[in-house]
C-alpha cells in the first residue's frame, strides 16, 4: 500500500512531497492517483488523517523548513522496519504439547504443557471443541484447551482425525471451468466419460434430489447438525457467489429464516440458519421467487455488508498493511488472537464516527474487487428469472458435499447469534428450575 | 436428533432472569456493560479506558481517536436510561492519568454534563492511578456500599464479597456449531467481576488462570452481553479460549 511506501521513503531519509508524488503516479497500479489523494495518504500516515485533528502532537512525520518530510522520531523507523510488508498471513497459533499424567483426562489448565510441535491457523483450531482430535505434526492429537495463547494438545489414537485444511490452500478455478462443469452435469450420456467415481457422484444426485437442467437453478434445502441449510447451483464463480450469499442472508434475516452464515465455491452457495427454509417455502412463509429477485433496491444492504466478517476481514489487513496496527512492537509480541479483536473494535469505532476514512474506503475498495462482485448476481437473477427448483431433502445431498467442505466461511450479522444465547440462558433456567443442576467442575 | 423446539424462533420464549444476586442483593445487569443497583440508585462501569486511542497514539499507532466519545455516548445513554443518583467507576477509567488532563474539549464537557445532579466516584486502577481533579468527581481507592466493597482488582480472599473491574471478563459458548464469544458480567453470588465498557477494551476469557480462585466454580455464572438483553450461561456451558 501507498502508505507503506510514503513512510519508508520518510525513513530512508526526507522527502519532497511534489517529487514523490511524481514517482508514485509513473507506477502503473496508481496513474489514476490524483494530487488530493496523494497529499490525503500523506496525511494518514503523519497524522491518521482524522477529521478530529488532535493527533498533531503526535505526528509521525515532521515537515522541514524547506517543506520536506521527514519521521518525527527515530522509534518510528524501527518499528516501520518490524512491520513492514504487504503479505498479511492468517493468525496462526502454536499447538503445544502435553503430557497426561496417569492417563485420566484431566482440564487443560491441570496439563504439564512441553514442547511446541509448530503452528496452526487460529480458525481451524477455533472451530474445534476440547476432545476433538485432528492430525498435526505426523501425530494424531487431542484438543484439551487453551493455556494463555497456545492450544494445548495429548497425544490420542482415535480412527477419525480433523485433518486441518489452510486459506494458503484455497485457489479459486476459472469462471470458464465452472461452465464447463455446468454444461456436463446436463448430459447424463456424457457421464460415462467421467472417471467411475465421479458419474457415481452424479447418479446417487439423480437418485436423492436431481442434476440441475442447464437452464434452471437448483436450490436444495436440509437439516444437518441442528442447523438447517438452503444450497444454491448458480455456477457464476465464487464472487459472484459471495455477493449472493450477501444479498440472500440479507433477505434471509427480514424473512425471519435466523441465517447464521455462507459459503460459497465455484459452483455452489450454501447458506445455514436456525429455522427450516425448505418447511418455511413450504408454507409460504419463503417466497423463493422474492429471495432471487434482481431488484436490490430497498434491500438495505450496505450497513449489512459493513457489519460482515468478510469486511471486518478486509479491514484488519488494510489495517495491517497501513500501519494503522502493528504486527510487532518491541517488547510485546502482538498475537493475530489479540489483534483480531482490536481490529473489529477499531473498525466499529471508526465507521461510527468518520464513515468516509480514507482507511474504510481502502477496505471497501479491496472488498469489492477482491471478494465480492455485486454486478454479477444481478445478471444471474434475470437470467434465473422462474427457473428456481426447489428440493426439500431430510439429509445433504451429494451435490452439496464439496461445497460444505469448502473452507472460507462467512459468519453475518444478525439475530441469530442473540437466539442461540437465549437458548444456551433457557437451559440455566430449565436446570435450575428442575433442582438438580449437574455442573462440570 | 431435531428437537422440533428448535425449528422455529422461540416467540414466547421464557422470561430471562433480569437480577444477578451479589451477596443477596439485586442487582440489574445491563446490555451496555453496566451494573444497576436499584436499591442504592447506584450506577457500576468498570475499566473506561478513556484516551486509549490517544496513548497509542503517543506510541505511533494512531489508532481512530473516537474511543472516547464513543465510551461517553454509551455511558450516557445508560445514565439518560436508569437516571441514577450516584455513579461509581471501578478504576482504569483511564487508559493513562496523565491523559486525564488533555481531554478534548467537548468530551470533558460531555463527561461534566453526565456528573451533573448526582454523586461521582472515581475508584483508582492500575491504569489510572493518579486523576486530576478538572474531571470533577470524587477520588477513591476503595467504596462500600452495604457490605459490598467496590474496588479495581479483586483481593485475594476467597469468599469476598465484592465488584470489581480489570479482568475484562468474556465468555465463550458453542451452540449448533456456532461460536459466540461476548463481555460477559462473571459471578458466583458473592463476587462480581464486570465486563470492561470501555470502546477498545479487550478481553479475558473467564476460564483463564487469572479468574482461578476467584469464584466458587461450580456457581460461577457468565451473563453475557446481546443487544438488548444479558443472557446468564451457566459456569459448565463455557468453553475456554
Amino acid at each position: 500500500m501507498l502508505s507503506q511506501h510514503v513512510l519508508g521513503t520518510a525513513c530512508a531519509g526526507t522527502f519532497d512531497p511534489h517529487r514523490l508524488y511524481r514517482e508514485v503516479v509513473s507506477a502503473s497500479p496508481y496513474q489514476g492517483l490524483t494530487r488530493e489523494g496523494f497529499d490525503k495518504v500523506v496525511e494518514f500516515v503523519t497524522t491518521g488523517g482524522y477529521a478530529l485533528a488532535n493527533y498533531e502532537r503526535y505526528a509521525r512525520l515532521k515537515r522541514t523548513p524547506d517543506g520536506r518530510y521527514r519521521v518525527a522520531h527515530p522509534r518510528i523507523a524501527q518499528q516501520y522496519r518490524l512491520n513492514v510488508g504487504t503479505i498479511v498471513e492468517a493468525p496462526m497459533v502454536r499447538v503445544r504439547l502435553a503430557r497426561l499424567k496417569g492417563g485420566a483426562l484431566k482440564p487443560a489448565s491441570m496439563l504439564a504443557p512441553s514442547r511446541v510441535l509448530g503452528e496452526v491457523e487460529e480458525y481451524f483450531i477455533e472451530q474445534l471443541m476440547p476432545g476433538d482430535s485432528f492430525v498435526f505434526a505426523g501425530e494424531i492429537l487431542r484438543f484439551e484447551g487453551w493455556r494463555e495463547l497456545d492450544a494445548i494438545v495429548t497425544r490420542a489414537h482415535t480412527t477419525e482425525p480433523k485433518v486441518p485444511s489452510y486459506e494458503g490452500g484455497k485457489f479459486p478455478l476459472s469462471t470458464y471451468l465452472a461452465e464447463r462443469v455446468r454444461l456436463l452435469l446436463a448430459e447424463p450420456d456424457s457421464w460415462s466419460r467421467l472417471p467411475d467415481q465421479v458419474s457415481d457422484w452424479l447418479r446417487f444426485q439423480a437418485d436423492v434430489s436431481v442434476v440441475p437442467g442447464p437452464d434452471e437453478i437448483l436450490v436444495e434445502t436440509f437439516p444437518r447438525g441442528k442447523r438447517h441449510y438452503l444450497v444454491c447451483y448458480p455456477f457464476e464463480g465464487r464472487l459472484a457467489h459471495q455477493s449472493l450469499g450477501m444479498l440472500l442472508t440479507r433477505r434471509l434475516e427480514r424473512a425471519g429464516a435466523a441465517p447464521l452464515g455462507f459459503v460459497a465455491n465455484e459452483y455452489a452457495l450454501a447458506i445455514w440458519g436456525l429455522n427450516d427454509m425448505g418447511e418455511m417455502v413450504r408454507t409460504g412463509r419463503l417466497d423463493l421467487a422474492k429471495l432471487f429477485d434482481e431488484d436490490m433496491l430497498g434491500d438495505d444492504l450496505d450497513a449489512w455488508f459493513a457489519s460482515s466478517s468478510l469486511m471486518k476481514r478486509s479491514f484488519r489487513v488494510c489495517a495491517i498493511i497501513s500501519g494503522l496496527i502493528e504486527r510487532r512492537s518491541p517488547g510485546q509480541e502482538k498475537t493475530g488472537r489479540q489483534m483480531t479483536v482490536s481490529s473489529d473494535l477499531i473498525y466499529d469505532v471508526l465507521r461510527q464516527h468518520e464513515p468516509d476514512h480514507i482507511l474504510l474506503r481502502a477496505a471497501f475498495a479491496d472488498a469489492a474487487t477482491g471478494l465480492i462482485d455485486v454486478g454479477r448476481p444481478n445478471r444471474f437473477l434475470q437470467r434465473i428469472r422462474g427457473r428456481i427448483r426447489h428440493i426439500a431433502l431430510s439429509q445433504v445431498s451429494p451435490l452439496a458435499v464439496p461445497v460444505m467442505l469448502e473452507i472460507g466461511r462467512e459468519s453475518v450479522p444478525g439475530e441469530a447469534s442473540e437466539t442461540l444465547l437465549r437458548e444456551t440462558a433457557e437451559e440455566l433456567i430449565v436446570e435450575a428450575l428442575s433442582g438438580h443442576a449437574q455442573r462440570k467442575v | 436428533m431435531l428437537n422440533a423446539k428448535f425449528d422455529l424462533m422461540p416467540e414466547s420464549a421464557p422470561s430471562l432472569r433480569s437480577h444477578i444476586l451479589v451477596s443477596n442483593h439485586e442487582m440489574r445487569p445491563l446490555a451496555a456493560g453496566a451494573l444497576y443497583w436499584e436499591a442504592e440508585d447506584t450506577l457500576l462501569v468498570a475499566d473506561l479506558h478513556l484516551e486509549k486511542g490517544a496513548a497509542f497514539a503517543a506510541l505511533g499507532m494512531l489508532l481512530p481517536p473516537y474511543d472516547t466519545r464513543t465510551t461517553l455516548e454509551r455511558l450516557h445513554k445508560v445514565i439518560r436510561a436508569v437516571t441514577p443518583s450516584r455513579v461509581v467507576a471501578l478504576g482504569d477509567s483511564f487508559h493513562r492519568s496523565h491523559l486525564a488532563e488533555s481531554l478534548a474539549e467537548d468530551d470533558l464537557a460531555t463527561l461534566i454534563r453526565l456528573q451533573q445532579g448526582r454523586e461521582w466516584y472515581w475508584i483508582c486502577g492500575n491504569h489510572d492511578p493518579h486523576l486530576p481533579t478538572c474531571i470533577g468527581g470524587t477520588v477513591c481507592t476503595t467504596l462500600t456500599i452495604c457490605g459490598v466493597t467496590l474496588r479495581h482488582e479483586p483481593s485475594e480472599n476467597g469468599l469476598a464479597r465484592e465488584i470489581a473491574g480489570h479482568l475484562h471478563p468474556v465468555a465463550r459458548i458453542a451452540r449448533r456449531g456456532s461460536v459466540i464469544r461476548r463481555r460477559c458480567f462473571a459471578t458466583d453470588g458473592n463476587r462480581l467481576i464486570m465486563p470492561a465498557f470501555g470502546a477498545y477494551a479487550g478481553g479475558l476469557n473467564v476460564l483463564d488462570e487469572a479468574f482461578g480462585s476467584l469464584f466458587l466454580r461450580n456457581q460461577l455464572e457468565a451473563w453475557m452481553m446481546g443487544r438488548a438483553d444479558v443472557y446468564p450461561v451457566l459456569g459448565s456451558l463455557l468453553l475456554p479460549g
